[in-house]
């Protein structure tokens, strides 16, 4: 694994999945199932996201897992890097907000900043996933975001020493 | 897709252009100890590598804490805390009552109610196997070390390994802070991660910190 980042979803914050339409690439793809019940565990879900290599090529891809903590102790994980792949984005980030789990990337290989956020959360979840991009100079409106944006990127780095 | 191979100088890209074009522009300084002191514009959020960053929100309000990391502009390690905030974009440098703690850098911040629990990080190669615990006070504002470098063990004295505390290691808090996961980082720059493959089930390199809050 090249690198990794770490998120908690509290079960009381969860998320529940609404029924989107997405949108990617022109592409449309309807949600064909009813939203979950949220667990009613009062174990959080530590989401493991971690960057590493696709087999047969020089790229890295996300995977998730699934860590309960204490008392539950186990991990697993959730096998969705393929669906990833088949996006087709450079996705080299993850943000959390409110249980919400959104992976960022380029779309603009000429810029050098994310520029695009795919929303990931009910595929983490094990749902029929969506897609939910949104540009960089949208998401800047929000100060929370950017702030959120801001400390991805610095934990990206965290990856390398310093020069 | 990411290239492994082309990811240095592309997050370092990155990393230079948010924080100089994008993040520091629209940043404002405040002197927030001497709000009558000559305003300094033109002061920018120092481009910090590797800075521990956690969020926090104290009387309702969003900040965005900076600790630690490595100053490219003065070619030093940093052990300043630095509040960024989040909804009036405006950013300081927090100054806690005694004497500062180790600078370092690839430290990790967890935000708990009040509370900056700061984990590990290196200094000259050399992991920092420690935490500090910086509190602030409603009553007077003031940021105030709790614990200070504290020496990080087994509650039986025995030695904890490197990786929780090491580069790229990562903490998060869980039960409301209750506990704090410390999951592990790299043994050096070169060798990759293997968390949390296989041989990591037993779990025997995530660690829970809990201070008996």
């Amino acid at each position: 694994m090249w690198w990794y980042q770490i998120h908690v979803i509290d079960p009381s914050k969860a998320r529940v999945p609404q029924k989107p339409i997405l949108t990617i690439s022109g592409k449309k793809r309807k949600r064909d199932s009813d939203p979950p019940q949220i667990s009613s565990s009062t174990t959080p879900r530590v989401i493991i996201c971690g960057w590493t290599p696709y087999a047969g090529t020089g790229d890295v891809i996300p995977e998730f897992w699934e860590y309960l903590p204490f008392p539950e102790e186990r991990m697993k994980c959730l096998n969705v890097r393929q669906n990833i792949w088949d996006l087709d984005q450079d996705l080299q980030g993850i943000a959390s907000m409110g249980g919400r789990l959104f992976l960022l990337g380029r779309d603009n290989p000429d810029v050098d900043l994310w520029d695009i956020c795919v929303e990931v959360s009910d595929l983490v979840c094990g749902l029929p996933y969506f897609l939910k991009r949104t540009n960089f100079h949208a998401m800047r409106r929000s100060n929370r975001l950017f702030g959120v944006l801001f400390v991805v990127v610095v934990a990206s780095c965290d990856l390398y020493l310093a020069p | 897709m990411a290239e492994p191979h082309g990811m240095l100088p592309l997050v370092y890209q990155m990393h230079e252009y948010f924080l100089n074009f994008v993040f520091q522009d629209r940043l404002q300084f405040s002197n927030a100890y001497d709000p009558f002191s000559e305003l300094r514009q033109k002061e920018k959020l120092p481009a910090l590598l590797h800075a521990a960053c956690a969020f926090i929100t104290l009387n309702r309000r969003n900040f965005l804490m900076i600790f630690g990391g490595y100053d490219r502009a003065k070619s030093e390690l940093s052990s300043s805390l630095i509040a960024v905030d989040v909804d009036c974009l405006s950013w300081w440098w927090v100054r806690p009552e005694g004497p500062p703690v180790i600078s370092r850098f690839s430290p990790t911040m967890v935000a708990v109610k009040n509370r900056l629990y700061i984990f590990g990080g290196l200094q000259d190669d050399v992991v920092l196997r420690s935490y500090s615990i910086i509190e602030y006070a409603d009553g007077d504002g003031a940021w105030r070390w709790i614990e200070r470098d504290h020496h990080a063990c087994y509650p039986d004295g025995s030695e904890l390994p490197s990786e929780p505390f090491a580069l790229t290691a990562s903490a998060v808090a869980l039960y409301h802070g209750k506990q704090v996961l410390l999951t592990p980082g790299r043994k050096d720059v070169v060798s990759l991660m293997e968390f949390p493959f296989p041989c990591y089930t037993n779990n025997t390199y995530l660690f829970y910190f809990s201070e008996l809050l």
